[in-house]
């Protein structure tokens, strides 16, 4: 049983942790998505209406003044941060055509349900868009990350509902 | 402030064709000179709105960033559930119970290393004449040691089945946990120990460790008080909720070992099991070692409304036999073998905002004693008779974390616990 568990940990050795695991740094998700010069950052100011549209989304207020965003040739990118169950979860969203383009966690920080960054999962929210300001599209769950899944799927609402709200 | 710029300046713009016959018109002109002031207070001060504004968001942001992972250390989280139970063919049985509150402690020392723990109590009142209990479920540490390890140790849960670590009343169906992993696995079951675990981007999530394990010693042979006089108290005398130790001043000559795998590489599907061994020591000084094993298999498929899962387990104690001829017609000897397994299933019917209706139905199969060795002939049954238990009904989700619950559950061997079951649970 020993000799076992130790192969079936060096087996497992070229894999990603749990707790504070940073998948992309935020700047090298703007290059990837921009390339080597990314556009200067805008800002949309959260105005009345637009911090109640997201405390119907989150179940709070976003906790800043406004956001930074980045747009080129149709294309922005959103990064957002969100609690799962304990600590932030930090994901980052390009938005084209009105739809979720790109879905990517950045920065993981919970001690349970890092699977939202697996691919196969984060690929359902392409495709995601708005319906009467309600999300349309399916991403089906994964077992023992429930609030790291509804706050992906909420951080996708709320920067599909910011696009959708910059001038 | 943005209006009356615009009205100034709308106002300036009107009167600027009468520039010229205001130099003819010394009050107009300096009424005219007036405005112009006014004008350039109302851009200054808009400038320096607008500056102060910039700089209140970007402190906030900053704090934010600080906020995340360094002064937001302290984490409170909690679950609970009341249950109300009426038996059909028993209704002197019939009870309502606040089942479990219970308190979660965390710490993030830095972004290696968190403290997370749990408090219970159960049946809400703790004294030696109540029925209550006050128990710490989780108290370890988690630090990341490399970039592809985490390791723990403390008391922390066995990674095994779907319910033992996802235990909270949002996350599962039926006001009750399913008796197979409340029986066979007893959740939620906690032990002591050092562990090492991680996830990779196929989806693989692994848990391996080494833990204290159960105690024989514990097994009570013949106890006083007869068992099973209700759906409730199936558990009692289950092989591993009989012996395991929870890091209550746990015998330690012995460590058990334990490795989980679960794979999620597929939208919606988790495919997983588990094997947890470990000597238990001897129930009597005459007779040899005993050695604990419980193994699992489990899946669970979400497509879109309809969610379906499924496990099986089965457990195994060595050397069941020489102590069982030790004791001839005692009421509860140690089992050779035990299993269980379930089907469920589960979907919403309605989704309104955060409002959810999701009927499920679920089917079970259990022994805690399917082979048991050493039967003196006449002296008792070599095996249990296998209970099945069908539920049926529906949890009410107000909000994700908040959910209310009915359901319905009938016994084939004991279906004077066929009972009404009422709940409600929360989770933060």
């Amino acid at each position: 049983m020993l000799r076992f568990v130790v192969l079936l940990m060096v087996w497992c050795l070229p894999s990603l942790s749990v707790a504070d695991t940073v998948y992309q740094k935020p700047d090298d998700f703007l290059h990837e998505t921009f390339g080597a010069t990314p556009p200067a950052p805008q800002f949309i100011w959260l105005d009345t209406k637009l911090q109640q549209s997201l405390t119907q989304i989150l179940g709070h207020a976003y906790s800043q003044l406004r956001i930074r965003y980045w747009r080129i040739n149709g294309h922005t990118v959103w990064i957002l941060d969100e609690i799962g169950k304990e600590f932030p979860i930090t994901a980052g969203f390009v938005v084209a055509d009105d739809k979720i383009a790109v879905a990517r966690v950045l920065i993981y920080r919970e001690t349970r349900g890092d699977e939202i960054h697996i691919p196969a999962f984060l690929q359902q929210f392409v495709g995601l868009h708005l319906v009467d300001n309600k999300l349309e599209g399916r991403v089906d769950g994964i077992t023992g990350a429930t609030l790291s899944v509804n706050a992906m799927k909420n951080m996708a609402h709320a920067a599909l509902l910011l696009n959708r709200s910059i001038p | 402030m943005k209006k009356n710029l615009v009205s100034i300046a709308a106002l300036v713009a009107t009167m600027m064709p009468v520039a010229g016959i205001a130099e003819n018109n010394p009050a107009l002109e300096q009424k005219v000179q007036q405005l112009s002031r006014e004008l350039d207070d109302v851009k200054l001060q808009l400038n320096q709105l607008k500056s102060q504004n910039e700089a209140l968001a970007e402190q906030q942001e900053n704090a934010n960033s600080r906020a995340v992972g360094e002064n937001d250390n302290l984490h409170l989280s909690g679950y609970g559930e009341i249950a109300y139970t009426r038996p059909t063919h028993q209704k002197e049985n019939a009870k309502a119970d606040l089942a479990r509150a219970v308190i979660g402690v965390g710490y993030r020392f830095d972004d290696k290393t968190r403290f997370a723990s749990e408090f219970e109590i159960e049946h809400a009142v703790t004294s030696a004449e109540d029925s209550g209990e006050y128990e710490v479920e989780q108290f370890y540490i988690d630090h990341q040691l490399l970039p592809s390890i985490a390791i723990k140790g403390g008391l922390f849960l066995i990674p095994t089945g779907l319910l033992n670590t996802s235990h909270e009343p949002p996350n599962y169906y039926g006001t009750q946990r399913n008796f197979v992993e409340t029986v066979i696995i007893p959740s939620t079951w906690r032990e002591g120990g050092v562990g090492a675990h991680g996830t990779t981007d196929g989806g693989l999530g692994w848990d391996v460790g080494f833990t204290t394990g159960m105690n024989i010693a514990n097994w009570e042979i013949n106890p006083e008080v007869p068992r099973f006089t209700t759906a409730d108290d199936l558990g009692e005398g289950a092989p591993f909720g009989e012996t395991h130790q929870e890091l209550s001043n746990a015998n330690a000559q012995h460590f058990s070992q334990y490795v989980a795998l679960n794979y999620n590489g597929v939208a919606g599907l988790t495919v997983g099991g588990s094997v947890f061994t470990g000597n238990m020591g001897k129930f009597q000084p005459q007779t040899s070692d005993q050695r604990a094993t419980l193994w699992e298999l489990h899946t669970r498929w979400i497509q879109g409304p309809l969610d379906v899962s499924a496990l099986y387990a089965h457990g195994s104690i060595s050397n069941t036999e020489e102590v069982n001829q030790l004791y001839p017609g005692a009421s509860n000897l140690i089992p050779a073998s035990f299993f269980g397994a379930y089907l469920q299933a589960a979907y919403t019917v309605w989704q309104h905002d955060h409002y959810r209706l999701v009927p499920f139905a679920r089917v079970e199969r259990l022994n805690a004693a399917d082979d048991i060795k050493g039967v003196v002939e006449g002296e008792g049954d070599d095996k249990l008779p296998t209970e099945r238990v069908f539920t049926w009904g529906a949890n009410f989700y107000l909000h994700p974390q908040v959910v209310i619950k009915m359901d319905y559950q009938t016994f084939k061997e004991n279906n004077d616990f066929n009972r009404l079951n009422l709940g409600l649970g929360l989770a933060f």
